[in-house]
């Protein structure tokens, strides 16, 4: 019995990589090679960029069981704290992107934490408080960046930023004390507790965390796209809710919760996206092949045998 | 060992699924020969390939050397990619409806993906993912003129030519580059500004004075400029825009905003409708205002002509309305130059720019003329025939910047006369 | 049953409290807002009475919406040809077909129903969006506007909400779905199936988005689909509510009235900001911190004794 059941985990293991790689597959045979031309990889690359480097930082938040419904809010508004930082001095740019997100996911953390509210509702009414800042600031209208600073947007610091916040991340989070914690608030925030870990110190750093990268992330939205606008990263929560959930990051957190879902989930998005697009699909039927591929990629990577309760 | 042999054989299925895939050559599809027909009837065209300089310099030289006494040119085939939704409302379906069959009718293929002028980062996407996938010609509606550098570059980068519609470009430092962009082919835009101040004035003219709004988010170029056309007009003529709703998706919706500003503002005289994605939203809010009983005191306004505009004017809900001969004749002339100019004939050797005027409608006639011939999704703008023999430089050596201006210009003066 | 009266009493502070602070305040509100304030808040508290059998079962769904849309859909269809009945039988067997096939995936794949109900979204969007057409909405005959219009929508949630009572407080199944809720382990240990239980939870919150689906469509002539997850935001305010009433529980456990407490709450907010010509952003804003002021209050009421005694301590 003990080497069948060895044998079932390892092939669910390894669903999600099956399933990035058949995604990927399928498309390089329909459209005839035009996934892997280097145009394409660009395109895939700038996509999953966002993805994954949020999906980095939401990794921590879900590994303790809890949800953000707040990223693309906190990117927006550091994009626009970076696009008015950049009027001073383009270098001023950076900091204040990142710096932003750092308070409003202390904020979020705080929230959460100090008044205990669910992640859900938590994030949802700083969400609907963010959003609120962000008209108010913009006034109606967008904020350019200055010209220079679009050239900054190569793909080289992409590359290497990428590489480097994964690294990072993947450190932190299966090599550190910090990282372990998260995920023992996931599996039992009671049974951390009574070990000496301070729970709401870990959960607010892990939204803090968060913020932080979705305030670089608007920093390249900025560099990318020279516009700070209400509109941006609109797309940023739902697209890095189903790379991890596609990835198989379990949502209740916990010690089932692994960083290689982080980096395969994200692929996997940015490859179906721009498959269904070199497919030349219609705007209905990418989105129902989009539900119809997550229901069946979860359905046989989600890891059944570690969750006693499935909700 | 298993999982070992398992990597093993899937790493081995990848490459060698790469190999295969790599091995097709995209350039395979466009080594058909076929000739445009200026005498075709059946409107068929194929496309011959060609190895062409893309530059404007070049096409224009290929299209000036053409035998004028000839019947076939020599265009080459394409693939366009428009930034605008093809369903969803019957405006949309009526633009692709037309675009669909110029763009077949002369030899080429279309891609429409919505969403794409939501924000920066879908427009930029959009755009890298259309160069990936092998378009030609990309259309894109920006939300802002910012974003128009990295657009250009990109386009250019990859030697896409690549157009604007629904916007015109107001930074002078954009414009300048776009002036010495050889992938830039122009752009089509309409007044916004002017039809919100209109549609204002008509409403001052039936004795409004309190105007609640409902339009999109803040950001929105369209719908910011229409709102900065109409408080212009409450300025100069006294009115005042008392509430507003924003984002409405669902016409539930709008009948709870509509109920709203009726019961907060008993002297409230009209509901204008700036701009608004969710359909049937019109309805929605005369049914709110028929239900306030006050369909005597409260007017309903829009721009852009809702499908439901004809019964809207004979219940009396709906007294102005401004918008184009059709929402989507904006694109498909932009569109129009776009193929041209992949195909290899390109109409203008300078970025165009064209205008439509919005036009308004009051009164109940002109409302079912222009349904009568706008408001069916398979009306084309013009037959298959005259689309190919008149729109195609191939086909037309007269056609130009100009006579596209005159011919968008006739259009909107000649929409309600067939 | 004084003491639930009194409690009752003091729960209805909250909604009227701040009707009179925005009457006092706009120029606009008063008591002709009433019927409006009653009318807009029957969509939310329907979907948030749906909301409340999956969250009493610990589940959480985002597909509600878009379930209603396809439903009110299904409806707006079969009324063009069989009228009044045709409406009440679509409404009821789209929603219910949509509640049926999220209930049978999940029990079948056995995955987290949000992640289910995020699949599930994606997909009924487009269904939803392929029946209406190339117009994008679907309209009703006007003689039927009478069935969303005040006080018939009112009847309307009202025996929604006497449904819901029925079926949490006075049959079993919503004993064993609020058990499952709490402890499911627990449930599998003393004998009940709790894999069942969930499911016939997913198949009842189609009772009441077939409910919403006849309010939604009703209320305004016609429905719109919209996809892009734009149905999403038709469950955030219903979500608040829940929320709201489920941390009213400890004041009286009638989770209905409490989810209607929490409708009007937000519903006075945002015509009290109509009526004062605040703009979006500051709706945004005051909304946001509402939530964050009444849910967390008893946490910020616990610090401030906290701080206090330190002080005293001091």
């Amino acid at each position: 019995m003990e080497p069948n059941r060895q044998n079932t985990i390892k092939l669910q293991t390894i669903f999600p990589f099956l399933g990035l790689i058949a995604v990927i597959m399928f498309f390089q045979v329909v459209t005839h090679g035009s996934v892997f031309t280097i145009r394409n990889i660009k395109a895939v690359l700038n996509e999953s960029f966002f993805i994954l480097i949020a999906t980095v930082g939401f990794s921590f938040v879900m590994a303790e069981g809890n949800l953000d419904l707040s990223m693309g809010t906190v990117m927006a508004v550091s994009c626009v704290c970076a696009a008015l930082g950049a009027r001073i001095t383009p270098l001023l740019a950076i900091p204040c992107a990142v710096i932003p997100g750092l308070l409003l996911g202390w904020f979020n953390g705080f929230v959460h934490v100090n008044l205990k509210l669910g992640s859900l509702i938590a994030t949802m009414s700083t969400q609907s408080i963010f959003t609120g800042i962000l008209i108010l600031t913009l006034n109606g209208g967008t904020i350019s960046a200055p010209m220079e600073m679009l050239r900054w947007n190569s793909m080289t610091l992409k590359i290497v930023t990428m590489l480097l916040i994964t690294l990072i991340g993947f450190y932190v989070y299966q090599n550190t004390a910090f990282g372990k914690r998260c995920r023992a608030v996931g599996a039992c925030a009671e049974a951390a507790k009574q070990t000496g870990i301070n729970v709401g110190r870990i959960k607010k750093s892990s939204f803090v965390i968060l913020g932080g990268l979705c305030g670089l992330l608007g920093f390249f939205s900025l560099i990318r796209t020279g516009t700070a606008s209400s509109s941006t990263g609109s797309d940023l929560m739902m697209n890095v809710w189903c790379a991890a959930l596609l990835g198989g990051l379990p949502l209740t957190g916990g010690f089932a919760s692994k960083y290689r879902s982080v980096i395969v989930g994200s692929f996997t998005m940015a490859f179906l996206a721009n498959g269904m697009t070199l497919m030349g699909l219609a705007t209905y039927d990418k989105q129902l092949i989009k539900g119809v591929v997550f229901l069946i990629t979860i359905a046989l990577s989600f890891d059944r045998e570690n969750m006693v309760v499935i909700k | 060992m298993k999982s070992k042999f398992l990597v093993g054989l899937l790493t081995a299925t990848m490459v060698i699924g790469c190999m295969t895939g790599c091995g097709s050559s995209t350039e395979s599809s466009t080594a058909k020969t076929s000739t445009v027909a200026e005498k075709d009837t059946t409107a068929t065209t194929a496309v011959e390939a060609g190895n062409e300089s893309t530059s404007m310099e070049a096409a224009a030289d290929a299209t000036s050397a053409e035998s004028t006494g000839s019947n076939s040119v020599e265009t080459k085939p394409y693939k366009l990619a428009v930034g605008l939704p093809d369903s969803g409302a019957t405006m949309f379906s009526l633009m692709s409806n037309n675009i669909k069959t110029f763009v077949n009718a002369t030899g080429g293929e279309v891609v429409f993906q919505g969403g794409v002028g939501a924000s920066a980062d879908a427009t930029i996407q959009f755009v890298e993912d259309q160069i990936a996938a092998g378009a030609n010609g990309i259309i894109i509606s920006p939300p802002s003129d910012s974003v128009i550098p990295t657009v250009d570059s990109l386009c250019s980068d990859a030697g896409v030519y690549w157009g604007i519609t629904f916007r015109t470009v107001k930074d002078d430092a954009v414009k300048e580059l776009l002036n010495s962009s050889k992938y830039y082919i122009g752009n089509c835009s309409e007044d916004e500004y002017s039809a919100g101040y209109k549609v204002m004035s008509n409403l001052h003219d039936k004795g409004v004075t309190k105007v609640a709004i409902i339009s999109q988010a803040k950001g929105n170029t369209t719908t910011d400029l229409r709102e900065a056309g109409a408080n212009k007009a409450c300025q100069d003529f006294g009115m005042e825009i008392v509430a507003e709703a924003r984002s409405l998706t669902q016409a539930s919706d709008a009948t709870s905003a509509a109920e709203s500003f009726l019961t907060a503002y008993s002297d409230l005289d009209a509901i204008f409708v700036v701009g608004t994605t969710g359909t049937g939203m019109h309805e929605a809010i005369a049914k709110a205002i028929e239900d306030a009983g006050r369909q005597n005191d409260v007017k309903l306004a829009t721009i852009d002509f809702p499908d439901s505009m004809v019964s809207l004017f004979e219940s009396g809900d709906l007294v102005t309305c401004a918008g184009l001969a059709s929402w989507g004749y904006d694109p498909f002339m932009i569109t129009v130059t776009l193929a041209n100019q992949c195909m290899g004939c390109p109409i203008s050797n300078t970025p165009v720019s064209y205008s439509c005027n919005m036009f308004d409608i009051n009164d109940l006639d002109t409302a079912k003329a222009w349904v009568s011939r706008f408001g069916n999704d398979q009306t084309l703008y013009y037959d298959k025939d005259t689309m190919v023999k008149t729109y195609c430089k191939a086909n037309n050596s007269g056609l130009t910047a100009d006579s596209m201006q005159k011919a968008i210009t006739d259009f909107t003066e000649n929409s309600l006369s067939k | 049953m004084k003491n639930s009266i009194i409690k009752i009493m003091e729960l209805l502070i909250l909604p009227v409290g701040l009707f009179i602070f925005f009457s006092l305040i706009a120029g606009g509100f008063g008591l002709h807002s009433l019927p409006i304030i009653l009318s807009q808040s029957m969509l939310p508290v329907v979907i948030g009475l749906g909301l409340c059998v999956l969250m009493n079962a610990g589940l959480m769904d985002f597909s509600m919406g878009a379930r209603s849309v396809f439903g009110a859909t299904i409806g707006g269809v079969f009324s063009q040809g069989y009228g009044v009945v045709g409406l009440l039988l679509g409404c009821f067997l789209g929603a219910m077909f949509a509640a049926v096939i999220m209930a049978v995936i999940y029990r079948l794949f056995r995955i987290p129903a949000m992640v289910i109900s995020i699949g599930i979204l994606l997909v009924y969007e487009v269904l939803a969006a392929k029946l209406v057409g190339s117009s994008g909405y679907i309209r009703i005959d006007k003689s039927l506007f009478v069935i969303g219009s005040y006080p018939y929508n009112v009847i309307i949630t009202l025996a929604a909400g006497v449904l819901f009572y029925v079926l949490s407080y006075r049959m079993r199944i919503g004993c064993y779905i609020t058990a499952v809720g709490n402890d499911e382990k627990m449930c599998k240990n003393v004998g009940i199936n709790a894999d069942k239980v969930k499911f016939v939870a997913i198949i009842l919150t189609g009772v009441f988005c077939s409910f919403s689906s006849l309010l939604m469509l009703c209320y305004s002539g016609s429905v719109t689909a919209s996809t892009d997850m734009g149905t999403m935001n038709l469950v955030f305010k219903p979500i608040m509510c829940v929320i709201l009433a489920r941390h009213l529980r400890k004041y009286v456990d009638c989770m209905p009235f409490l989810i209607l407490i929490g409708g009007l709450c937000i519903t006075i907010i945002f015509n009290g900001f109509i009526a004062l010509g605040f703009g979006e952003a500051l709706q945004d804003i005051i909304l946001g911190l509402f939530m964050i002021g009444v849910l967390g209050s008893t946490a910020l009421s616990e610090q401030l004794q906290r701080w206090k005694r330190h002080k005293q301590i001091a």
